[in-house]
């Protein structure tokens, strides 16, 4: 097991060891998580705040190594932003960004797909609604075989409506095992 | 900076994220954007319902060729042709056109048909309980009845063609109630006749010579009427005035009629204890019930004449009610006050008619005019003016 350290190297002090899915541990500044309420929760219900506590590393279980580099990065980035307050983000029709983080998501859908799952994951709000945004505002201006393209939906019309032939059903409701909605999922345990 | 928005593969397996990150997704999303996504699949529309998205009101014009459907929340047409359906979103001065097939429209439907599908689609997901129907000049009586068959629940029906069927009359008529608002523009059969021809939250008859006198006098908690070309006369309408005047009962909330030429309101006005208010060219008529019965709720009556219309309102004493179909009352400090004024200015008419006897002792004159003066000077207090013995309010 490897041990990566951010840019600021944290004291032992003030720092937790996160591990990785794939088994790598990362070495975490206390300021940085406060950004993450999972993390922020944990730490406050084991007390890993005081110096006198053993802090045993914390698995998360379902974030991989590559996910966890690319969230310390945001996190170190944002490290001196204010608390995050959600502003109303109903149909909002344009969304702007600063040029970092437009480089910083400028990323495969497929990974932005995999670090929205980890920014909902570890509860980072910023991350969170920033990726939500970005998502929503590449499907502007599609038509409809292009937003079944990017947003990976397969239509469940069973014959076209205008040629009549047969249209492969979205089956991903039983692939995934999202046969119903969930409208409270909840993560593993860490 | 605006984000780039090329479309980068591998997907984003939207379907595939925990609910309330798929539903922060779909809550991001520009509102024309939402509309398209929550239509590429029917598992996509449940999620979209899911979401929370919502419309108010849907408008739907019919033409003979096309109809448009208006999603004035989400800033779009949606148009729908015998052989294609197209989205126009209608935004900054760049308008973008969608095709919507073979989205959500059916191959060998009919304009009905489709229109139908697609409002119902729209309904359904984004939880839209008002419809607003509006049927073109152009529409055939025969295309008007399919619409009315195809489309029974809406909120207001407006109909511009010169001439409309008994039928369609009747099914409007039969689905009165007092939530719809009607606006018929069409030449009404002279012998047509429905119970439930006044039974809407707003009636507009541009049309009314089939309407009879006797059908305005037997008005019963009538929510609001408009009249325009009508037969009425200068007798049928001082008739019409008197009875609204002296009813027991409440006729209606409001009723608007356009005179005739030649016909003058005022001789019926002169003969009422009134006060009057002028807003801009309109001057308006306050005055009391001639009844006292329990029955008769709105004791307030207000006569106006704006242009060729005369309007009737009738207003509560208890309370200030705001609305007005045709928004010609505001709400105005004049109506918290109305009632106390034309209470005093009918007490003071009282003692002026004391006043006019010849055989009043000296002093009893004096306290008289003494209460006469306090009452001018309540009055004045609510912004009351005396012009050759008139109230007026400013």
């Amino acid at each position: 097991m490897s041990c990566e350290e951010p840019t600021t190297s944290p004291t032992p002090e003030n720092n937790i060891t996160v591990v990785s899915s794939d088994g790598k541990e990362f070495l975490l500044d206390l300021k940085l998580t406060e950004q993450s309420e999972t993390l922020a929760r944990l730490i406050s219900n084991f007390e890993y705040d005081r110096t006198d506590v053993k802090k045993d590393p914390v698995p998360l279980g379902n974030i991989t190594s590559a996910q966890m580099q690319k969230i310390i990065e945001w996190l170190q980035h944002h490290r001196y932003y204010p608390k995050w307050e959600q502003n109303d983000i109903h149909y909002s029709t344009s969304f702007t960004f600063e040029t970092w983080v437009e480089e910083y998501l400028n990323i495969p859908n497929n990974e932005m797909f995999e670090l929205l799952n980890a920014a909902n994951y570890l509860n980072i709000p910023r991350l969170f609604s920033t990726i939500c945004r970005i998502m929503a505002s590449r499907i502007t201006g599609k038509s409809a075989e292009q937003i079944r393209t990017v947003l990976n939906i397969k239509t469940d019309v069973k014959n076209d409506v205008y040629t009549g032939i047969p249209i492969q059903e979205d089956s991903s409701s039983s692939e995934d095992g999202m046969s119903e909605i969930s409208l409270s999922p909840s993560p593993p345990p860490i | 900076m605006e984000i780039q928005r090329e479309i980068k593969t591998p997907c984003f397996s939207l379907l595939h994220l925990p609910f309330v990150a798929m539903k922060h997704v779909l809550q991001c999303m520009d509102s024309t954007d939402l509309l398209r996504t929550a239509f590429v699949s029917k598992r996509m529309g449940r999620y979209t319902k899911l979401a929370t998205a919502r419309i108010k009101l849907i408008e739907i014009e019919f033409t003979n060729n096309r109809s448009t459907i208006n999603l004035l929340d989400f800033g779009c047409l949606l148009e729908c042709y015998k052989d294609k359906d197209i989205m126009r979103e209608k935004k900054n001065e760049n308008d973008r056109n969608y095709s919507l097939m073979p989205w959500i429209n059916m191959r060998n439907g009919s304009i009905l048909e489709n229109t139908a599908k697609i409002s119902n689609l729209i309904r359904n997901t984004f939880e839209c309980s008002n419809i607003d129907l509006v049927i073109a000049e152009d529409v055939l009586p025969k295309k008007t009845e399919e619409i009315l068959e195809m489309f029974q629940q809406y909120r207001e029906l407006t109909y511009k063609p010169r001439s409309i069927t008994t039928t369609a009359l009747n099914k409007i008529m039969d689905s009165a109630n007092l939530q719809h608002f009607l606006n018929i523009a069409a030449e009404i059969p002279k012998d047509f006749n429905h119970k439930n021809k006044f039974k809407f939250d707003n009636a507009q008859y541009q049309d009314a010579t089939w309407i009879k006198l006797e059908d305005i006098l037997n008005m019963e908690n009538v929510r609001g009427v408009q009249l325009v070309r009508n037969n009425f006369t200068q007798s049928q309408v001082n008739t019409l005035l008197k009875r609204w005047l002296a009813s027991d009962i409440d006729m209606f909330y409001w009723f608007i009629l356009e005179l005739n030429d030649g016909i003058e309101i005022t001789e019926v006005l002169d003969e009422l204890l009134t006060f009057k208010f002028r807003r801009e060219a309109m001057t308006i008529d306050f005055t009391l019930a001639k009844t006292t019965s329990s029955f008769r709720e709105r004791q307030i009556l207000v006569i106006c004449r704006f242009e060729r219309y005369m309007v009737l309102t009738g207003w509560r004493t208890d309370k200030v009610i705001t609305e007005c179909g045709e928004d010609i009352y505001e709400r105005d400090d004049i109506y918290d006050n109305a009632y106390n004024i034309l209470k005093l200015l009918k007490r003071k008419q009282e003692i002026d008619t004391e006043l006019e006897k010849n055989d009043l002792e000296l002093a009893t004159r004096r306290r008289l005019v003494e209460d006469v003066k306090k009452l001018v000077a309540e009055l004045e207090e609510m912004h009351v003016i005396f012009e050759n013995e008139q109230a007026f309010v400013i």
